[in-house]
């Protein structure tokens, strides 16, 4: 640290004739912005906010509002407050700067100007209260031509999953919720890649398990439970580098479920050691084939980087059952801060291009497409089921159900929301109970919201749906930007 | 014990023969470059291969005793959790890629990316003994566990290539005989052992004599040196905490 260069991010305002003093925001911020002095007088400090909003929501009085710091830098159309502040951070640490969450920047988001067919008139609409819709989606091989042996399948009932968030990055609580979620909702979470820890076991016809190249937690039962396997080469938050897991976060319970030394940091390496080439990634599809006898389908996560369409080609070519493309909007626990906001490309783009290049490959029916990175509402599920995605993965909308406030600051383990944390205290802010609810809350809600969005449009079913262009258009859209997507513009 | 021609058999069937077969004991003849041989095995059975072993040899394996009188090839040990592989011969790269547990003992050279990312967790406890030489980035990332490099194939060749133990956070590198500084990483650090420093890896050494046939007086009679880390929290101060 050199010289005081900036205000605080947040200003947090205490309404004095409102608070009561009874110290719950105190007890409540891990960043201890909140304090009482001797004489009964409540203090901030506001340089320790993240902006979490914790403890404007438990206070019992609202006596509290955390608001973006209202000095602002002098108005400049090119160097923006982030550019000013990101500089002035670098200048007094020399670190590249790290982040969590996905890439908040704007750019230009694809699935907001695209819109929905409806029926009218000429063919009638559904109405989802008085007929069976179909949600029911089989992720895996389907191509019959090679008669070889039995094609395992992953059924969901709901076009919906969580994406993998490895214990450590988030909490045992939020895993336990997600996991129960998913067994209620009948659709599968993900472990990430930090392996399973032994109290999600019983889970295992609903789990995705992860094997990334840092191989943690991996062993024969870790293959074993669980309906699929999934070889993450690449997060769309982080397209091309590996993972972190700093020491802090390594508790003893983590470090028993990855297998790694307590406090000591859990780095993946930027590639799979035994990946070099597509031939290498089949080799090692195969050799998880053979581990788990043919019984689980084999998923094969990438994020959606420039060539996505030749690179999903090769990975449907290498054996893979599932495919799943991870959008530039894709979160972390941690990221490097440009990396996350300047590398790859819009999931909507990705998909519509790999869906595509599979379907005039004639080989679209050999792997499931699951569509990660972004996916905000139901209307973001339906439009990239059109675009081509089977299913899709949710992990940031899944934490925002746990209570997430996007604060961004992941990467500390100080999470006052108790999700991406190990520490015990704050990790009890989540009861799974409540979580999973919430969750399975979120599922159902999505699931009756397409279903009406699909009745409107005349289907019945999500297989009718997929890949289905002309039920969509798009508005303000460039020519070649509605040829990339494979759809009409609006009014056309 | 069962003995099985891998000859009669095209990959997929061999394995699958392998499968079911229910015995302690089984004997392969006529292995060449069949895959995944064992790979995925959570058992304690005694697998004894003769010609060469196809890629992933013995890959996530737990407990399974392989005996390969021939060459490996790439990714022997690949991620094996437990268990004992030995090769009477040479194996390709990246053997012990993520090994948690368990032994390799190669009597001759292993390729690039020897034990890369192997970690250990209380009694998981990896190690891997080359008889000849590694190559490049052996020990990359490496988090626990032992790799000996003993170079009595006596060739003039570094005992292993550039880069070795760049990134590595734990565990220990043993080379015996003359070290090849310039190709370690910089965040390694050397010390030459006395002879009654040797305790920690004198078992694996008996071993690698007794599985080869070596002579254990032959194998001490160089100075083994130690490579472990100086930093185990290598990259903690190359980051900067930021909210956009």
């Amino acid at each position: 640290m050199t010289m005081k260069m900036l205000t605080p991010a947040f200003a947090v305002q205490r309404d004095t004739e409102r608070c009561i003093g009874c110290g719950v925001c105190i007890n409540q911020c891990i960043n201890e912005v909140h304090h009482m002095d001797e004489d009964g007088w409540m203090w901030v400090d506001e340089d320790r906010c993240v902006g979490c909003q914790r403890c404007g929501v438990l206070c019992p009085t609202h006596a509290l509002s955390i608001t973006e710091f209202p000095m602002q830098f002098r108005g400049n159309q090119y160097w923006s407050p982030s550019h000013i502040r990101e500089i002035y951070a670098q200048a007094q640490t020399g670190g590249v700067l790290l982040t969590g969450m996905g890439n908040p920047r704007r750019y230009r988001c694809y699935f907001d100007h695209l819109l929905l067919n409806a029926s009218q008139v000429t063919n009638p609409s559904i109405d989802p209260l008085r007929e069976p819709m179909e949600l029911t989606t089989y992720l895996g091989n389907k191509d019959v031509e090679v008669p070889d042996r039995e094609k395992p399948q992953l059924k969901l009932k709901v076009p919906v999953m969580f994406a993998a968030m490895s214990y450590g990055a988030v909490s045992l609580n939020v895993q336990n919720s997600l996991a129960m979620a998913a067994r209620e909702a009948g659709t599968m979470w993900n472990t990430g890649e930090g392996g399973l820890h032994a109290d999600l076991r019983e889970f295992a016809p609903h789990t995705i398990v992860q094997v990334a190249s840092g191989r943690f937690g991996v062993n024969p039962d870790y293959l074993g439970a669980a309906a699929a396997v999934e070889i993450k080469i690449g997060q769309g938050a982080k397209p091309g580098i590996g993972g972190h897991l700093p020491g802090e976060k390594v508790t003893p319970d983590v470090a028993r479920t990855r297998m790694i030394p307590t406090w000591s940091d859990a780095i993946s390496p930027a590639p799979h050691h035994d990946i070099y080439s597509i031939e290498d990634l089949a080799q090692l599809v195969e050799t998880l084939k053979v581990a788990t006898r043919y019984t689980k389908p084999i998923s094969v996560k990438v994020a959606a980087v420039h060539n996505i369409a030749a690179i999903a080609s090769g990975i449907v070519r290498a054996g893979a059952d599932i495919v799943v493309i991870d959008g530039f909007r894709g979160a972390t626990g941690a990221a490097p801060l440009r990396i996350r906001d300047n590398t790859g490309i819009p999931i909507e783009v990705a998909l519509a291009q790999v869906h595509q290049r599979l379907l005039d490959e004639g080989i679209r029916q050999r792997a499931s497409l699951v569509a990660s990175g972004g996916i905000r509402s139901s209307a973001d599920v339906i439009k990239a089921i059109i675009l081509g995605a089977d299913a899709v993965y949710i992990g940031t909308a899944a934490l925002i159900a746990l209570g997430c406030h996007m604060c961004q600051c992941c990467f500390t383990g100080r999470c006052n929301w108790g999700i991406a944390t190990t520490d015990a205290r704050l990790s009890k802010r989540l009861n799974p109970r409540l979580g999973a609810e919430m969750a399975a809350n979120l599922l159902q809600a999505w699931a009756h919201e397409i279903k009406e969005m699909m009745g409107g449009m005349g289907i019945n079913s999500v297989d009718s749906l997929r890949g289905n262009r002309l039920m969509l258009r798009g508005v303000g859209l460039e020519r070649h930007e509605l040829e990339l997507l494979g759809v009409l513009a609006a009014g056309e | 014990m069962t003995v099985i021609d891998a000859g009669q058999y095209d990959q997929a069937a061999l394995l699958e023969v392998l499968a079911n077969v229910n015995e302690p004991e089984i004997e392969v003849v006529h292995v060449n470059g069949q895959r995944y041989l064992g790979c995925g095995w959570k058992n304690r059975k005694k697998l004894i291969l003769r010609g060469t072993a196809g890629n992933n040899l013995g890959a996530f394996a737990e407990g399974p005793h392989i005996v390969l009188y021939g060459n490996g090839q790439e990714g022997v040990g690949n991620t094996m959790s437990e268990g004992l592989i030995v090769v009477h011969g040479r194996v390709g790269d990246i053997a012990g890629y993520g090994m948690r547990g368990g032994a390799l003992y190669i009597r001759d050279n292993a390729g690039y990316r020897l034990g890369i990312h192997m970690k250990a967790y209380l009694q998981k406890q990896p190690v891997i003994v080359v008889g000849g030489r590694a190559g490049a980035f052996t020990g990359e990332y490496m988090a626990g566990g032992t790799i000996i490099i003993l170079g009595l194939n006596d060739d003039n060749r570094p005992l292993v290539g550039p880069w070795c133990g760049t990134g590595m956070y734990s565990g220990a590198i043993y080379l015996r005989g003359e070290v090849p500084y310039e190709h370690l990483a910089p965040n390694t650090t050397c010390q030459v052992l006395q002879a009654d420093e040797l305790e920690p890896i004198m078992d694996y050494l008996q071993r690698y004599a007794e599985y080869f046939d070596y002579d254990i007086e032959k194998i001490l009679s160089q100075p083994f040196t130690r490579i472990t880390t100086v930093n185990k929290r290598l990259y903690k101060h190359m980051y900067t905490g930021f909210v956009s």
